[in-house]
């Protein structure tokens, strides 16, 4: 097993062919590099999420961006602290397709071995909701980068860790900037007709209205490609900008259709669109789309640059958000193994729930109930907009 | 201005139903000629556009990208044809659309394995011009699609006409022994149709690719349903009616997302439920569609009422008689089952036992309806969604004891399933499964679209269920939960089969017409084995809901309800315990293939593609389903030898 000869190997395998070649040659560089640390121990961290199919993208950029944190850390030596001092990381891969009943199955299957101590995933709050019974049952830590329906940590399960913002502070922030920044006084908004966008419309929308905002909203189902009647809905209404609420694929037709026909309002788009592929399927239509990031490129850091030159080079494709919550609960996983009193899952889960961790662009915390802290007054800090320009997303001035 | 808001609207339909008119019309002339649903077509004509999308990127010219990706859409449909349908053609046609899913399922792992999963840009070939009148614009780009749609309406119905290729479609299409009696080879015959529908449906993914500016991997499905609509509203095989139809559809979908909300209440996510109602309304009042009077119903039989030899018999009889004394299965199976938990500990095990019996009392309600009686059933996953919901929202809300939830939930599924029934008594066969499939999916936009359901965030926290003072919280509990509720389903079944129910249904499957002349009352047993169907869908619904704990809409698709049919086919049609076995493969494969990842659905697709084709009487022989390869064979035989005799 390559487990035995490679220890410390970071699976760099990838989902598509051509991927699938840069990943082998850098995984056994990366092997030949860590020969030395041969003698080292392995922890492994299972990884779930739709790794194939037609949402497979929200699972592999998490993943692959985790997969860049466990370089680094193996890279430095393995895990600094704790019980397993000294162990490199293994990511393993186990692939849901997005199928709640899939994740369930797959959490049946991780609770067993018992040297597994966190769980990173599920990738939908879906996924998430069918598989934490049974992470409870068993007290096995499970954080999910991208997850954000409020229920999740609602619910007052022990084992989950959320370490990105939730929708009620994603759609009330971006309720506040659509109306404070962008000075919107009638808003179209356009949500997906699934968990995310409904609760990022319940959220935002409740903030409209406390603002005193007026705005029409209209969901659309996924997979849709023509917007053109919901579109010219806005145009009657008089609507000054449209705020979207989904992903991107739809969010780049929808620009493109408003723009042909005429409606030039700001289009605000939230945080299921800070994608390069987002540019690349909107091309040009998409110029001067408005969108919430998490970080002002004033600041972004050299690690940043680094990564996304990294990212580029190992699996052809941009540093995107998603990316970015990989990496970061990547190395929360392992702050939180490393502060472990003992090697058991609770001691873990104990400490796991009291990381604090600078993350790539803002601090995680999380509260006694495994949601990030979001601070109501410094609410905005966490976002900043961009504007698209000449491909690439741009701060807004 | 209110005048000419709703007239821009108008066009705006227009524009959206254009696209739908040439897909219809690709779709109307193959489902014309061959009457043979086929399900790869969707992901056919995705697979081909993204490959063209490909190959533009890297800078070829359109002259050169269209005609290749043309070619490539052309030769999916003659290998879909000779793999997946001519070894199957004289076989139940259930058994041909598993494996012609099989291949649909191979396209799509192949597209994803290939150009990768992301959704990839097209060039916007026809541009975004529009001219305005007024203050109306009309987009050029639509005008420029009805205009390819013409002139494929006026090419097809020339060479039809015209030329002898054309002329010997003609004669396959009425009739194939006569066909091949009259000197036409039918086979060349069947693979150009369906190299040309191939052709056609890149064309139509070509141009829906260069209206959006978008190519993805599950683009197909969308577009072929409403596709499919609009064939059938137009009348299958009235291309104008195609056509018209396909700008109609497009013309309600955009009025119900304008108006549906002020005028009736509707939100604009019911918009895909407008396409399905107006299936079955068409269906059930007007099958001929708007104009079209070329294919009635009625003659588009199960395929079933193929009678099957004397020898065929025999053979099923000996297989049947060596594999195991029949009386000793039952008692051991069941003895294995209760010692299972005992034995096997292993909780991921069990979990995925647990799943495999859940399915399986799904699966058999589908032999009851498909197997047994011969009615096509897509929308079994409507009813395990109703049992799901039903069960999750009284148990949330009213504190229900699972039992009563449970009873509640198979009751509900009876009486819609009953409802769902009533059309069989008109339609058959593709129009059957059409109207099932859009029962199905208005069950599902209902729930999504409901407050009551928590539409897309779904029901979690379903309370842990007790009966009889005992709480099932762990996967033995459930083991022994799933274990009596399957055997329930499995004697109901066996009693009911072994009734003059069963007999009725036998007869109705094999020849409607003479089971009637028989004085048999085909509607109440059609409709009868609907609402058994059903209430077993929602059984194992609403063990679903427990089990689970979590629910939530998109559990519920279309894929569900296809998924229960490959399981039914894959254990075999009228056989009981193949539906078992059938569960057991299908969720089996996906647990055990999880580490092939990237190939695991093509795995699958294969199995699907292979299964058929090898037994298609399902890997344990069923008594409802006799036809064996040895028939297709002689068929084949005989309709070489016609061919070779003519020229």
């Amino acid at each position: 097993m390559s487990v035995t000869t490679f220890k410390g190997e970071v699976e760099l395998k990838s989902k598509t062919k051509s991927r699938g070649v840069t990943g082998v040659v850098l995984g056994l560089a990366l092997a030949a590099g860590l020969s030395a640390a041969n003698a080292q121990q392995t922890l492994t961290i299972p990884f779930s999420g739709p790794l194939t199919g037609p949402i497979a993208t929200y699972g592999l950029e998490p993943l692959h961006g985790a997969m860049l944190a466990a370089e680094d850390i193996n890279k430095a030596g393995g895990l600094k602290a704790g019980p397993w001092k000294g162990f490199q990381i293994k990511l393993e891969q186990f692939d849901d397709r997005g199928d709640p009943q899939e994740s369930a199955n797959i959490a049946q299957k991780l609770v067993l071995n018992r040297d597994t101590v966190a769980v990173i995933g599920h990738i939908f709050s879906g996924n998430c909701l069918a598989a934490l019974p049974i992470y409870e049952q068993n007290g096995l830590s499970n954080a999910t980068p991208i997850c954000s329906n409020p229920k999740i940590t609602e619910s007052g399960y022990k084992t989950i860790m959320r370490v990105v913002q939730d929708d009620v502070a994603n759609g009330r922030a971006q309720a506040e900037l659509a109306v404070k920044t962008l000075g919107g006084k009638k808003i179209g908004v356009l949500w997906a007709n699934q968990d995310f966008g409904k609760g990022m419309f319940e959220q935002s929308t409740a903030r409209l209205k406390e603002l005193n905002v007026q705005f029409v909203a209209e969901p659309y189902n996924e997979k849709e490609t023509d917007f053109n009647a919901i579109i010219s809905r806005f145009k009657a209404a008089g609507v000054d900008q449209i705020m979207h609420l989904g992903f991107y694929t739809e969010a780049a037709l929808q620009a493109r259709q408003a723009k042909a026909q005429g409606l030039n309002v700001p289009f605000f788009a939230g945080p299921g669109v800070v994608s390069s592929e987002f540019i690349k399927l909107g091309g040009k239509d998409v110029e001067g789309v408005i969108v919430m990031d998490f970080m002002k490129e004033e600041l972004v850091t050299p690690k940043l640059k680094e990564l996304s030159e990294r990212t580029k080079a190992a699996f052809k494709e941009g540093f995107n958000l998603y990316h970015r919550n990989g990496y970061d609960i990547m190395n929360f996983v392992a702050a939180g193994i490393e502060a472990a009193k003992e090697k058991s899952r609770e001691a873990v889960r104990v400490a796991l729930r009291g990381t604090t961790l600078k993350g790539l662009t803002y601090e995680i915390k999380l509260t006694d109930k495994g949601n990030l802290i979001v601070p109501a007054d410094k609410l905005l800090d966490y976002y900043a907009l961009k504007v698209v320009k000449d491909g690439k997303f741009n701060d807004r001035k | 201005m209110e005048f000419l808001f709703f007239l821009q609207q108008i066009v705006n339909g227009l524009a959206l139903g254009s696209v739908y008119a040439l897909l219809a019309i690709g779709f109307s002339m193959i489902y014309g000629i061959l009457r043979m649903m086929n399900f790869a077509h969707g992901d056919l004509y995705a697979f081909s556009a993204i490959f063209i999308g490909g190959v533009l990127a890297q800078g070829w010219p359109v002259y050169l990208a269209l005609p290749l990706g043309i070619a490539v859409g052309a030769l999916i449909g003659v290998l879909v044809e000779r793999i997946c349908y001519r070894p199957l053609r004289v076989i139940d046609r259930s058994v041909a659309i598993v494996s012609s899913l099989g291949a649909a399922f191979v396209l799509r792992n192949a597209s994803e394995y290939l150009f990768g999963v992301r959704p990839a840009p097209f060039p916007l070939l026809l541009g975004q011009d529009k001219f305005v009148i007024g203050s109306v614009s009309f987009p050029l780009n639509a005008l420029y699609i009805l205009f390819v749609a013409l002139a494929a309406i006026f090419l097809f119905n020339t060479f039809l006409k015209r030329a002898r290729l054309g002329r010997g479609i003609m004669l396959v299409a009425q009739d194939i022994p006569t066909a091949s009696l009259m000197g036409v080879p039918v086979n060349r015959t069947i693979v150009l149709v369906y190299a040309i529908g191939g052709a056609l449906g890149v064309i139509g993914g070509v141009l829906y690719g260069s209206i959006y500016g978008i190519v993805f991997t599950d683009m197909g499905f969308p577009g072929t349903i409403k596709a499919f609509v609009a064939a059938i509203v137009g009348g299958i095989g009235n291309l104008a009616g195609a056509m018209i139809a396909g700008l109609f559809l497009g013309v309600i979908e955009t009025l119900v997302v304008v108006y549906g909300g002020d005028w009736v209440g509707l939100p604009p996510g019911y918009r895909d439920a407008v396409a399905f109602v107006i299936l079955i309304v068409f269906l059930l009042f007007r099958p001929t569609g708007l104009m079209g009077t070329r294919v009635s119903t009625a003659e588009a039989g199960t395929g079933a009422s193929m009678g099957y030899s004397a020898t065929t018999r025999r053979a099923i009889k000996l297989f049947g008689a060596i594999v195991v004394p029949r009386w000793m299965i039952g008692p051991a199976a069941l003895l294995a089952a209760v010692a299972f938990p005992q034995l096997i500990s292993d909780p991921y095990l069990l979990r995925i036992a647990n799943l495999i019996m859940m399915y399986a009392i799904a699966v058999l309600g589908m032999n009851l309806v498909l197997g047994y009686c011969g009615q096509f059933h897509f929308g079994q996953a409507g009813f395990l969604a109703i049992g799901a919901y039903t069960t999750a929202l009284l148990m949330l809300n009213f504190d229900v004891n699972v039992l009563v939830a449970l009873a509640a939930s198979g009751a509900l599924a009876f009486a819609l399933g009953v409802l769902v029934g009533i059309p069989a008594i008109r339609v058959r066969s593709d129009y059957l499964a059409l109207v099932t499939f859009a029962f199905g999916e208005i069950v599902r936009l209902f729930i999504l679209n409901s407050g009551f359901t928590r539409g897309p965030m779904g029901l979690p926290g379903i309370p842990v269920p007790e009966i009889f003072g005992f709480k099932i919280a762990d996967n033995v509990g459930f083991f022994y939960y799933a274990l009596a509720l399957l055997v329930l389903a499995y004697v109901l079944c066996v009693q009911v089969t072994r009734s003059h129910i069963g007999r009725a249904w036998k007869a109705i499957y094999e020849d409607e017409t003479a089971a009637e002349a028989m004085g048999i009352n085909t509607a109440r047993y059609k409709i009868l084995a609907f609402g058994l169907s059903c209430f077993l869908g929602g059984i194992a619904g609403s063990y679903m809901a427990t089990f689970s704990r979590f629910i939530a809409p998109n559990s519920f698709g279309v894929d569900l309800s296809v998924l229960v049919i490959i399981m039914l086919v894959l254990g075999g049609l009228g056989n009981l315990w193949g539906s078992i076995i059938g569960a057991a493969i299908m969720i089996g494969a996906v647990e055990i293939l999880r580490p092939i990842a990237e190939f695991r659905i093509a795995f699958i697709g294969v199995v699907m593609i292979l299964i058929p084709i090898l037994r298609p009487q399902g890997i344990f022989s069923g008594i409802g389903n006799e036809a064996v390869p040895f028939r297709a064979w002689i068929e084949r035989w005989r309709t070489k030898a016609a061919t070779r005799h003519a020229r």
